[in-house]
């Protein structure tokens, strides 16, 4: 399963390096004009992109976690969710179960952070969890894992501050044009050698301007292939490539926007929210790859939920010619995974079936995968408005709410700061001590 | 989430899938616009629909201006359409605010015309309490 994670590695260092590269020139230009002084500027955006990678890699993730507004929970706040990270976490052969997060805002989203597998997060929106059904949510679990396995989740992560600090610098950069231009343009006329000096300043002042649009095609490259490869990953784990690919569908066509989003988080998600949701086809500029190819390649799988199915469905949608799929990956026994059939009614798809179909490609995991489904105790819910209430629940305890049932139907839920011995139902006008909460 | 009024911590009452926040100091009550469209969903009634008809309130320098628990701006004053209780909604439509006496006020306001969904649906949740006082 690290074959990909590899082949991704090298590829990596160059983008870093060329981000960083754009980042210190950045700072160069920034220092020419506010301190006179190209090279303190160089320097002192050195530093700060040190410290920034410093911060992204030892604390990205829980930067990420932190600004996105996302709250752990444990397996008895949500135990559906868990059940699914737990089987693709089984599936993809992760050595740790993954800390679940959720994200209290309508708009359907997911993003995995971590710098390494075993000490991975992911964090999925509240909107998520009430639009889509087991197999959709199963699906976009499993992308997640695959940007884990992958090894995509440090580095987009790194690169997405360094992305982040360019759009920051080149906001204020313009600003200050419109307010600080004046002193620049007096210098340059007494200092006497104009021409080169007007020549840097230009080319200064297209650096600003152009820098944040580099960023981005720089973010683009190294992202876009990546989620391909995540998509690729997730056929494989849940090898039912129309979950992921129906659950795509669902978040893309969605009209409610994130609402804690800005330009370094925006990259993070499984699918970019700052970007046009109209399924439009690849542009130039967008970090992640058209959804609606996205789509087209996970439901022209045809049969299959391998490498192999994936690479030729991405040649038979995007024209192509070369594999997505790197080569050393296609050797493995990720290469041929059939799929298996949708379980929109869980008894009619028994468990059992799943070893029987991959004994060699799933293997020991291919067993423990089956138990647990067998073992889904968290049944889904039926109606949207019990499909709200368990996802709020969810955050309600994650939160450090307390729960108490009247006899009346309604449950009470206390929040923690509450200073009050007792607590009246709205309802029936029962009198509850506050200690009776659990 | 704090009560406008007294800025305690209010309760989260769930009661038939759907829930409000209210305040045990004041006994008002929040109503949470993704709530009232759960609880139009439940109704067969597509949202935003024909049932949250309000209208602003003739300004009342008396009634005092609270501001919304979820986003912190000022709400406005207004009324359901058929009624003359004056309650408090959020700007950006986030949900409405009951004061204690109101939401009885506006439920027996309601009790003749069939024509607030919200407010019937209202009655419903909080029939028991109603009907012993
Ligand atoms: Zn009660
Ligand atoms: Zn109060
Ligand atoms: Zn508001």
């Amino acid at each position: 399963m690290w074959e990909i994670a590899r082949s991704n590695k090298r590829k990596s260092v160059i983008f870093v390096f060329l981000m960083a590269l754009l980042l210190v020139l950045m700072g160069g230009v920034f220092g020419e004009h506010f301190a006179q002084s190209a090279e303190t500027g160089l320097l002192v955006a050195f530093v700060i992109w040190v410290i920034l990678s410093i911060i992204a890699y030892f604390q990205g993730r829980n930067v990420f976690l932190a600004v996105s507004g996302a709250h752990k929970i444990r397996k008895e706040d949500h135990p559906r969710l868990f059940n699914i990270v737990e089987e693709m976490t089984i599936a993809s052969l992760l050595p740790a179960i993954p800390e679940i997060y959720i994200i209290d805002d309508p708009a359907p989203n997911a993003f995995a952070v971590g710098r390494k597998p075993d000490s991975a997060a992911v964090a999925v929106t509240s909107g998520l969890l009430n639009t889509l059904n087991r197999d959709e949510l199963q699906g976009v679990i499993a992308h997640e894992i695959g940007h884990i396995i992958n090894r995509d989740t440090l580095f987009m992560s790194m690169l997405g501050v360094m992305l982040g600090s360019i759009v920051i610098l080149s906001e204020i950069a313009r600003r200050s044009l419109f307010f600080g231009g004046g002193r620049r343009r007096t210098r340059t006329s007494s200092s006497g050698g104009g021409q080169i000096q007007v020549i840097l300043m230009i080319a200064g002042l297209v650096l600003m301007l152009l820098a944040p649009i580099l960023a981005r095609l720089i973010y683009l490259a190294a992202s876009r292939k990546r989620e391909y490869l995540a998509d690729a990953s997730a056929a494989i784990f849940t090898r039912l490539p129309e979950g992921l690919a129906s659950a795509l569908e669902k978040i893309s066509v969605s009209p409610i926007r994130l609402r804690k989003i800005n330009q370094v988080t925006a990259p993070m998600y499984t699918i970019n929210p700052l970007q046009n949701m109209k399924l439009a086809e690849d542009s130039l500029f967008s970090t992640h790859p058209s959804t609606l190819n996205r789509v087209r390649i996970l439901r022209s799988m045809a049969g299959g939920s391998g490498y192999d199915a994936y690479d030729a469905a991405f040649r038979a949608v995007t024209g192509q010619t070369r594999a997505i799929i790197p080569p050393s990956a296609l050797k493995t026994a990720h290469a041929t995974v059939p799929s298996r059939s949708r379980r929109s009614d869980p008894k009619s798809d028994p468990g059992t079936d799943q070893t029987k179909q991959a004994p060699s490609a799933m293997g020991m995991a291919g067993a423990v995968l089956t138990a647990a489904v067998l073992m889904d105790a968290a049944a889904e819910p039926v109606t949207p408005a019990a499909k709200v209430r368990e996802t709020t629940d969810a955050i309600w305890k994650s939160r450090g709410y307390r729960f108490i049932p009247c006899p009346c139907g309604a449950a009470l839920k206390v929040p923690p700061d509450y200073r009050r011995t007792d607590i009246v139902c709205l309802r029936c006008g029962r009198k509850h001590p506050a200690a009776s909460a659990s | 989430m704090e009560c406008p009024v007294c800025r305690e911590s209010m309760i989260v009452i769930e009661y038939d899938d759907i829930e409000l926040d209210y305040c045990v100091g004041c006994m008002g009550v929040w109503f949470d616009a993704g709530e009232i469209e759960l609880m139009l969903g439940k109704s067969g009634i597509p949202f935003p629909s024909e049932a949250l008809r309000f209208r602003v309130a003739d300004t009342d320098a008396r009634e005092l201006r609270r501001p919304c628990p979820l986003c912190g701006k000022t709400m406005q004053k207004v009324c359901p359409e058929h009624g003359r209780v004056i309650l408090d909604r959020c700007p950006a439509g986030e949900g409405i605010w009951f004061d204690a006496g109101e939401i009885r006020e506006v439920i027996k306001e309601s009790a003749g015309a069939a024509g607030d969904i919200v407010l019937g649906a209202l009655r419903r949740y909080l029939g028991e309490a109603l009907a012993e006082k």
